[in-house]
This record gives structure tokens, sequence and C-alpha cells, in this order.
């Protein structure tokens, strides 16, 4: 995708409000000038007299965020992806967890396969010299909160996100879609009403104004007298148009089970 | 021309004791010895040990070990130059009983340490607090003899390890997660399930306070001229300063904004009047 040539000021920036005018996921190359629409966020990317460029993101609570990006290179070349819900307001852990709006009741001995939404911040990399993170936002600020996984004295900090249990594609970068194999092994129904999992085992794809994560297999099972839901990532298979989003936290392999309830 | 040197019949005088130069420099050699293999063991245990042991505990064992190393060679030495340490030690005796004296609260510091280093109430970087003495702030390290901490003002308190064995150390950073609280009057006029919900909705944008276990609040006091609410909030143990300063400024403005009032302290007086009486 090429940018536009165009002489604004970069203070003329407004937010786009409408869906069919967002734009997408992908490379951009910069000679002049750049404008993003993403919902309740704008980026405007400018080149200055002096060869640098200018980097301004404005959201819906008319925030300003500015940055000066130094390049020797005439052109610039960034990339938008879809971003691990991590960043935002910072780092500080590697969980997420996830409440469901409703609850699901999984019968006993039953699998069920459920798609959710799973929050994505959006990051913005340089791809000029090596692929850095330039930026980051979400563009529903609810999503950045914490929450605890268990009692106040042991529980495990978690990013957190209220979320419905059915993916809605129409709201493109605030979710990615998530698919989840549920599997009941306990000798009786349980409701589920959240998921914690290591969000940093996932990896991220994005095509066009869409992204999903890589698929969770849950399997609720008994393990010595104590119900537990023990959490696996299972990869998506690569396919015809869908790439990988880089990474700025590193790829872990946590093994991990909830073991402190799963209503 | 070496081997000449250790053989030379001369001799010298130590506590008593005729020393050949020959066995005197196989005594620094040994010592020199001693010296390196102490050296090693240490960078060893540093390279490939210290990092599976927090750091504290690593540094003092690190020392113990050197320093061990160093006193058998010692020992070795005297031994090995047949030196009789007899009567150093009745010497030794008398000068450790006013030695001991000297230095009871250097000796309380240094046992006051070691034992720090096993209880482990606190580990380098950890916030704590010891309210006998008024501290509170990041521990930096313990060592034999004191302890470092890290006030907010950015100055560091030194303080020694008796003091800290012996009060209560309150460890902030012993789990993920904290508690802050905040108590806000109402008037009595209002609605008390109302001004909860307008302060929680207010307190639940603030990014750092945690959705789950969500903020908690009760009527903690039907006071004199309002009624007090009791908020107890969550949040990442080391973000204090990002909700704890304000705190009461957002319930202030949640509460101004819904038009709730937070009255000042006010007393009603009812005056007596005189009965008329007919003549």
């Amino acid at each position: 995708m090429k940018s536009t040539k165009n002489s604004d000021s970069i203070d003329n920036i407004s937010v786009e409000k409408e869906p069919s005018k967002y734009s997408k996921y992908g490379n951009y190359m910069i000679d002049e000038k750049l404008e993003l629409f993403f919902p309740k966020t704008t980026v405007l990317i400018l080149r200055s007299n002096d060869g640098k460029f200018l980097y301004k993101r404005t959201n819906s609570e008319n925030e300003i965020i500015q940055k000066i990006i130094a390049t020797n290179s005439k052109s610039f070349e960034i990339q938008v992806v879809p971003l691990l819900p991590l960043h935002l307001p910072s780092y500080k852990t590697d969980y997420l967890f996830l409440r469901f709006s409703d609850q699901i009741f999984i019968s006993k001995n039953c699998s069920t396969e459920i798609h959710l939404p799973f929050p994505v911040e959006i990051g913005i990399f340089t791809t000029i010299d090596s692929i850095d993170l330039i930026d980051f936002f979400t563009c529903e600020s609810f999503h950045s909160h914490f929450g605890l996984y268990g009692p106040p004295e042991e529980g495990k900090l978690c990013k957190y996100a209220k979320i419905p249990v059915q993916y809605n594609k129409d709201e493109p970068f605030v979710y990615a879609q998530m698919k989840v194999k549920v599997l009941n092994e306990l000798e009786r129904g349980i409701s589920l009403g959240r998921i914690v999992l290591p969000a940093t085992d996932l990896d991220l794809y994005y095509n066009d104004k869409s992204a999903i994560v890589d698929n969770l297999k849950l399997i609720l099972k008994n393990r010595g007298g104590l119900e537990i839901a023990e959490i696996a990532p299972d990869r998506v298979m690569s396919s015809k148009g869908w790439a990988k989003s880089p990474r700025d936290i590193e790829k872990t392999n946590f093994t991990f089970a909830m073991e402190k309830g799963f209503d | 021309m070496s081997l000449e040197i250790l053989s030379n019949p001369s001799t010298v005088n130590i506590l008593g004791n005729q020393l050949a130069v020959g066995s005197l420099i196989v005594g620094a050699i040994i010592m020199i010895i001693g010296v390196v293999i102490a050296r090693v063991a240490s960078l060893l245990f540093k390279r490939y040990f210290a990092a599976k042991l927090e750091e504290n505990t690593a540094k003092s064992l690190r020392k113990v070990i050197y320093y061990g190393i160093i006193v058998v060679t010692l020992l070795a030495v005297t031994t090995s130059q047949g030196i009789d340490l007899s009567g150093l030690m009745v010497a030794g005796g008398i000068f450790g009983i006013i030695i001991g004296f000297a230095t009871q609260s250097v000796v309380s510091n240094l046992i006051s340490g070691i034992f720090l280093m096993f209880d482990r109430p606190a580990k380098a970087g950890d916030l704590i607090e010891i309210p006998n003495i008024k501290v509170y702030g990041r521990l930096i390290d313990i060592t034999i003899f004191s302890t470092r901490i890290k006030l907010f003002d950015g100055s560091i308190v030194r303080v020694p390890n008796e003091k800290v064995f012996t009060s209560e150390i309150r460890n902030v950073s012993g789990s993920e997660v904290r508690r802050i609280e905040g108590v806000v009057g109402i008037a009595y006029k209002e609605d008390i399930e109302r001004a909860t919900k307008v302060i929680k909705e207010e307190i639940a944008k603030l990014p750092y306070v945690l959705c789950e276990p969500e903020p908690a609040i009760w009527t903690e006091e039907l006071s004199d001229s309002s009624v007090n609410l009791k908020v107890l909030t969550w949040l990442p143990r080391d973000d204090w300063d990002y909700v704890g300063p304000i705190l009461l400024k957002v319930m202030k403005e949640a509460l101004d904004k819904s038009g709730i009032e937070i009255p000042f302290p006010q007393r009603t007086i009812w005056y007596g009047q005189k009965s008329q009486t007919t003549p």
C-alpha cells in the first residue's frame, strides 16, 4: 500500500466513525503523508521539512500522542498489526483473564467448540532496518485493565477483559477470533464463566481488517480430587492470505492449568 | 637457586618459635595458593550457583566461602610452621573478653544478620515497612551488619540488623496485588445505594484498579455530620502511585458530578424557651 502526497498540517486530524473507512492491517509505504483510521483512533504520519517523519495519534477522548521518527531513507515503511493485549496500561503479566458476559454450561463428558472474541491491541512497527515497535494502542479502553485470578494472597495478576461469548466480526481492531475446543472429562456438568491463559504462548494472524489467534484446547478434568481446566494452545495452520504478526514480547511455552475455579 | 633459598638454615623468631626462612617461604606460597583457591571458588560460585539463589543469600554465601578458605589456609600455614598458638590463645582469651564487651552491638548485629538471612522476611527489591522505627521503602540488601532501605524521597537508610530482626516487618510485596482504602462522607439525606454505584463506576475507570476482585464499598460509620462510606480497591502491588494519590479526588469528583453532597461538620442547636407565667 502506498501513501498519498498531501501538504496538510499535522494538527488537522479527526477521528473516523465510519467503519467502512477503517484502514487495514498490513504494510504501508510513506513518502509524504499517511492517514490511518481505526475505531475511535486516527494515526497520521507526515514527512517534515528536515526529512524526519512526524507521528501523531489521536483518540476519541482527544488524547494526542506525538513522536518524531528519524530515518536515513527517503521513504518509510510501517506495518500495522494486531498485538497481544498485554501492553496497556503497562506490561506487567503474560496472563490474560477473559470474563464471559454469560456462563457456558458444558454437560458431563461433552465437548464443544466456541468462537470467542480475543481482545487485541494494535501495534505499529517500523520495518526500515529492523522490525521495531513504534507505538501501540487499543480501540477499547476498557481492555486496559487488570484482574486477579485466585485469592489476593496467592492469586495471579492478569490482564482483564470482559467479553461476549460469541465472536462478532463487526468489531475489527478490537477483537481477534479465537476458537476454543472445550472438553469436559468431569463426572458432572460445569458452568464456564472465565478463561485464564498465558497469552504470550499465542500468535496472532491478520488478513485485511480481520485477526485471528491460535486456537485453544481446554480440558476440564479431575486431578487428585481437584477440578482443574487444563489449557493448551493449538496452533493455527497457516492458510492463504493470513500473515503472522511480529511480536515484541518473547514467545513462551507455559504449562498452565486453571486450578482456582472457572465459574 | 630457589631450592637453595628453601634449604637456607638461617632462622627468625616468631612468637618464641625459631622458623627457617625457607619454611616461611613455603608458608607464604601456601597462603598465596589459598587466596587464589578462595578467589576461584568464590568466582565459580558466583557464575554457576549465585543465579539460582536470592541476591542477598548468594552474596553472603560467597563471602563465607571466600573467608572460610582464607581461615583454613591460615591455620594450615601456622600448622606447617610448627607455631605453638597456646600462648596466643591465653592472651586471646583475655583480649576476647575485652573485645566482646566493646563490640557487643556489632556481634549482635552480625548474629541478627545471619538469622535474617535464614529467616528471609523480604528479598531485595521488596517494598517493606518497619513500623517500630518508622521506615517504609524498598529493600536494597541485607548485609552482615545492616539492612539498607531506599526511602521514597530517594535517600537510603541503613538500619542495624539487630533492630530489623527484633522489629515486626510488613512486606507489601508478599503477593501480586495490594489493597488501598479511602473513606468519604455523604450527607444523611443522600441515597447510599446511589452514592455507592456512582463511586464504584468512577473508580472502575482507573486502569490500575482491578476489575476482579472488584472495588468494595460499605457504610463504615454513621458519624456526627455524615454517613461515612469506606472504599476498598485492589491494584497491582507496585502501582500504588497511580491510584493512591488520586483515589479520594476521584471519589469527590464522582459525587460532585452526581450532585451528592459531602457535608461539612455541623451541629444543630436547640434553644430552650422560658415558659411564660401569669402574675
